[in-house]
């Protein structure tokens, strides 16, 4: 690994890509590690494309990941981690998740819907690719809600946090009674890239 | 993107210090068309559809400054102006006074509106203005980060305050016809507004729905889902813009079923009731 590690996080507004970034900055920071973090959301809350970065290391100067710089792309929707590609190292590798939300510009027929997008991660990632499918995961762990957390249980697999600093930023971030869902779909996304 | 990110300072020190610092950043790869993913009102948003209905009355609309001010985009595309903070009501005053006949709609803010809409309203009372103004209230400065303006009723600070009432600022301006509707009741916001449109004089609609995110609606929120046995691909649902929904099973050339992504949902229920089939319904035990 670098001397400083660099996570992109992309998805659309409303999949829980903020708190799943906060979730691992936290992490690093249990892990003593020296974390920055940004985010980069549309005019409204919701609903566009949305991005955080997250950098940790022994000493971190900035907190945003230079274009081609990205370790780790962990991707909630795919046409999203396509749009990401330019954020990428040639060697890192790219977490994405199955959902594919198909845009508004899509859905109301204004712009072409794009080529099939596991054609298009399959061509541009090779076998830089990991899949997971969080959405089933959290339905597994019975709250479709917790769809991040299992995403970052799957992320816990490519880093080197021990599962402790993990459900402890995961406690520090989320109400009491969210935490024992949140935590059975980290435990399943972690054992889904095993 | 204009920037100051780390590739554009990257090469303005190469640029200032000759060949110094690093090198040129590797070539971008070349990305296949996708398309764009723009900002839209929120699943459950209460804007979304007091703009669908404006559409559906055929109003013109002058918009003013905030998350509502994407009621411009497609598919609801409901705002025709967007000047600067307060022009809704100036516009929609100008329009009328220069011989505009039809229905004419200021869309604003509750934030907006106590920054700069309540002059305008004064005006359009004063100057006898026959339009709609129509404050979209849900008690936040939502676009900005959720700050606390004088309706929220606590200061920036969080310590209890005042809580100003639009409908009573609007009655002591002098509007006479001053109504409060539920904007997530379709049917009395499509009845109030048309009666307000069609009324000749100035009037005011506090159409009342607290911000989905401030609010924190989407804890614990059940979901709505499509029966697809019901669904008959009519596309009314997609006409509302709403992130929630999204395509699902292509039933002939171009018409697809709806489905609800769970995850995004709140279960506001403004689908169900433009839906003309019955398919949408809570998922709710």
């Amino acid at each position: 690994m670098n001397e400083t590690t660099n996570v992109n996080l992309v998805g659309v507004g409303g999949q829980g890509i903020l708190l799943t970034a906060d979730v691992l900055a936290r992490t690093a920071a249990e892990a003593g590690l020296d974390v920055k973090k940004t985010e980069i959301h549309g005019m409204s809350q919701r609903g566009g494309s949305v991005s955080s970065q997250v950098r940790f290391g022994a000493k971190v100067r900035s907190p945003i990941v230079p274009d081609g710089e990205a370790d780790i792309l962990v991707a909630f929707d795919a046409v999203e981690a396509v749009r990401a590609l330019p954020s990428m190292r040639p060697e890192g590798r790219a977490l994405v998740d199955r959902c594919y939300l198909v845009p508004i510009t899509v859905s109301s027929g204004l712009q072409p819907a794009p080529e099939d997008p596991d054609a298009m991660l399959g061509r541009l990632y090779g076998d830089r690719l990991l899949r997971v499918d969080s959405r089933a995961l959290a339905a597994e762990a019975g709250n479709p809600r917790t769809a991040n957390m299992a995403i970052a249980g799957a992320l816990s697999r490519l880093l080197p946090f021990p599962e402790a600093a993990w459900e402890a930023a995961l406690r520090g971030r989320l109400p009491e009674k969210l935490v024992a869902v949140n935590l059975r779909a980290f435990a399943l996304g972690r054992a889904a890239l095993a | 993107m204009m920037e100051l990110n780390v590739d554009r300072l990257r090469a303005l020190r190469r640029e200032l210090l000759g060949g110094e610092g690093a090198a040129p950043a590797p070539e971008k790869p070349a990305l296949p068309a996708l398309p764009a993913r723009p900002p839209t009102l929120c699943a459950g948003c209460g804007h979304r559809g007091v703009f669908y209905t404006l559409a559906k009355l055929k109003a013109t609309v002058t918009g003013d400054i905030g998350c509502y001010t994407l009621g411009v985009a497609p598919p609801l595309s409901s705002m025709d102006t967007t000047i600067c903070m307060g022009a809704s009501i100036g516009a929609a005053f100008g329009m009328r006074k220069a011989g505009y006949k039809g229905r004419l709609a200021a869309v604003i803010g509750d934030s907006t509106f106590f920054h700069s809409g309540m002059t305008g309203l004064l005006d359009v009372v004063y100057n006898k203005g026959a339009i709609t103004v129509v404050v979209l209230d849900n008690r936040i400065t939502g676009m900005t980060g959720h700050q606390p303006n004088p309706g929220t009723g606590r200061t920036l600070l969080g310590e209890p305050t005042v809580q100003t009432s639009i409908a009573e600022v609007a009655r002591a301006l002098g509007v006479k016809r001053v109504h409060e509707v539920d904007v997530y009741n379709l049917a009395e916001v499509e009845r109030v507004l048309k009666e307000e449109l069609d009324c000749g004089e100035p009037s005011v609609v506090v159409a009342y729905g607290s911000c989905v995110i401030a609010a924190k609606k989407a804890v614990g929120a059940v979901p709505h889902a499509v029966d697809p046995a019901k669904c008959k691909s009519c596309g009314a649902c997609f006409k509302l813009g709403c992130p929630a929904i999204v395509r699902g099973e292509e039933t002939a050339p171009g018409r697809f079923r709806s489905k609800i992504e769970p995850a995004a949902c709140i279960g506001c229920d403004v689908c169900a009731q433009v839906c003309p089939f019955k398919a949408i319904s809570t998922t709710k035990e």
